[in-house]
């Protein structure tokens, strides 16, 4: 959460206006969903070239996050691909007997199978794409001008600032408790833990009657206002790749649907 | 109603206790504070100089006694406290308590947003006190990525934006380490330039030495005394509050009589070096 709260931030994409950068990620989503294997995985590239090379997030920790949701998404695929049945019908590829009945893998199950992780991985790259490259407050703000209620978009933002706050005051405490050897044994760390969560408790209601006074201090009219500057940058050289990129891949999905 | 216009606050007999609580933060006192000196406010933990300081901004309400700004007393209903602390800015001791928003450039924006003014001079004024405090580069940082004291610098920077005439600094140089310490400072002087009038509360003495024109000395919510940084540190009874003295003091006063002679007290090390030339 913190590694990608501070890459959006610091990324080199930083100065593309994020409006440029949700286009490109959400109109690529689209592409992919309503597309065949072939050019999903021309998408899952291209974005991931994108946020690897353009917006310059390291390698090896893009991989991780990858690797790590596609593997949870494998975790469902068995259930959606294996067939159980009396007998091994004709487009079985592989199956064992389970008792009176087989398990078995069909080449339909293996088509399917495939579509779904080439469909999973394109979405990912484009949803990680937008994770990377625009900061969760941009992203709020620009979906309070897409009309988004204001009130749910101000929740949002101090929900924000508050997480921050809120791990925090847990570090601190851990640390503490930590130091003074809370988690010694597996006793301990039960009471230590209730400890940690009354303390947390406590300190976020001091927390939070000490922020009421700072927000008075600081005329608070009931209603939380900002003002944000616009310090982007529009690119045409990215918004023309953005289109061409687009234009070639519609290209080759026309392609598959007419040939495949 | 006599208006003082050059007394920027002023205390009259006030008394204050925290609800629920025995012992009456703020006792019987009473203070000026003139426009234009540089005020520095001294005492042990605890003994009220930050209950003192959300007094002045009307965050509580005094139990007894009158608060003032040139003459005019300070009112509890909303749009005169919103008008009061406008002119009247305080900085917090630790600045999470109010940092807002979610980035820097909103947070300096906040006071300014709630003052309703035209964005464009909204944008102007914020622009203008980031590059000010050296926080440009950082405008679209979230705060909770930011140094203690990068936070402290957005927390002045939000209140300045307000261009109150009267600052109240609350330790404003607790936790920072010297490097930041400075760079703190010299915003300080940045805002004096500008005619901001000061009050610090502070344990620092030898910045209190080296900066203040007055100084009040609190003890257990009282005001046990006020003078020049000369005055105060020459009284006895301040060495019995276990305050200490500021360095340069002690250096001056442990310099052989002869030394001193004609001479008044050096209040920087420049200064001490031209008194102690052969
Ligand atoms: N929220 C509070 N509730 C009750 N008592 C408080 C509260 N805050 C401060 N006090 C008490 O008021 C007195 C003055 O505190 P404070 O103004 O914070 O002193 P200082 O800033 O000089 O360290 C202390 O005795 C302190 O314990
Ligand atoms: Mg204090």
């Amino acid at each position: 959460m913190n590694a990608l709260d501070t890459l959006s931030y610091t990324n080199r994409l930083r100065h593309l206006p994020p409006w440029q950068k949700l286009l490109f990620g959400a109109g690529s989503l689209l592409l992919a969903l309503g597309s065949h294997p072939p050019v999903q995985l021309a998408i899952a590239g291209w974005l991931s070239f994108w946020t690897v090379h353009y917006a310059g997030v390291p390698a090896h920790l893009y991989r991780r996050v990858l690797l790590g949701i596609m593997a949870f998404l494998a975790t469902s695929l068995p259930v959606l691909i294996l067939n159980l049945a009396d007998h091994l019908p004709a487009d079985a590829v592989w199956g064992i007997p389970l008792a009176n009945w087989q398990l078995y893998l069909s080449h339909r199950g293996l088509a399917q199978a495939s579509e779904i992780f080439c469909r999973s991985l394109a979405s990912t790259a484009c949803l990680l794409f937008i994770a990377f490259t625009i900061p969760l407050i941009e992203l709020s703000l620009l979906f309070a001008r897409l009309g988004c209620p204001a009130i749910l978009v101000e929740l949002l933002l101090l929900a924000y600032r508050f997480i921050f706050l809120l791990t925090d005051t847990v570090q601190r405490l851990l640390l503490a408790q930590t130091a003074r050897g809370g988690y010694r044994t597996r006793q301990l760390t039960l009471k230590s833990a209730s400890l940690l969560i009354r303390g947390l408790l406590q300190r976020t209601v001091e927390r939070y009657q000490q922020l009421t006074l700072g927000v008075r201090a600081r005329g608070f009219n009931h209603q939380f206002r900002f003002w944000q500057p616009q310090l982007y940058r529009y690119s045409q050289r990215h918004m023309t790749e953005i289109l061409a990129g687009w234009l070639g891949l519609l290209t080759g999905e026309l392609l598959t649907r007419i040939y495949g | 109603m006599v208006e003082r216009p050059d007394i920027l606050l002023e205390f009259d007999a006030v008394d204050y206790s925290y609800p629920l609580s025995e012992m009456p933060a703020i006792q019987n006192l009473s203070l000026q504070l003139t426009a234009g000196q540089k005020t520095a406010l001294i005492g042990q933990n605890g003994c009220g100089k930050s209950t003192l300081f959300l007094l002045a901004d009307g965050l509580c309400r005094a139990n007894r006694g009158v608060i003032k700004s040139r003459g005019l007393p300070l009112r509890h209903d909303r749009v005169a406290l919103n008008q009061w602390r406008q002119r009247v800015g305080l900085v917090f001791q630790d600045p999470e308590q109010q940092l807002v928003a979610p980035t820097v450039a909103a947070d300096v924006s906040y006071g300014l947003c709630n003052l309703e003014l035209p964005e464009a001079e909204i944008a102007q004024r914020v622009e203008q006190v980031l590059h000010q405090f050296g926080l440009s580069e950082l405008a679209m940082r979230p705060l909770h990525q930011l140094s203690l004291g990068q936070k402290k610098r957005v927390s002045l920077a939000g209140v300045m934006a307000l261009r109150p005439e009267l600052l109240l600094l609350d330790e404003p140089t607790a936790y920072l380490d010297p490097i930041q310490t400075r760079q703190f400072l010299a915003a300080l002087t940045q805002i004096e330039a500008e005619g901001t009038t000061l009050l610090i509360a502070t344990h620092d003495l030898d910045f209190v030495y080296r900066w203040a024109d007055w100084l009040l000395v609190m003890d257990q919510g009282r005001l046990l005394l006020e003078g020049t940084p000369e005055q105060v540190f020459s009284r006895p009874d301040l060495l019995e509050l276990g305050l200490g003295l500021p360095l340069l003091k002690q250096i001056w006063d442990s310099l052989p009589a002869d030394l001193r002679q004609g001479q008044s007290p050096p209040r920087t090390l420049e200064q001490l070096r031209l008194a102690i030339r052969p």
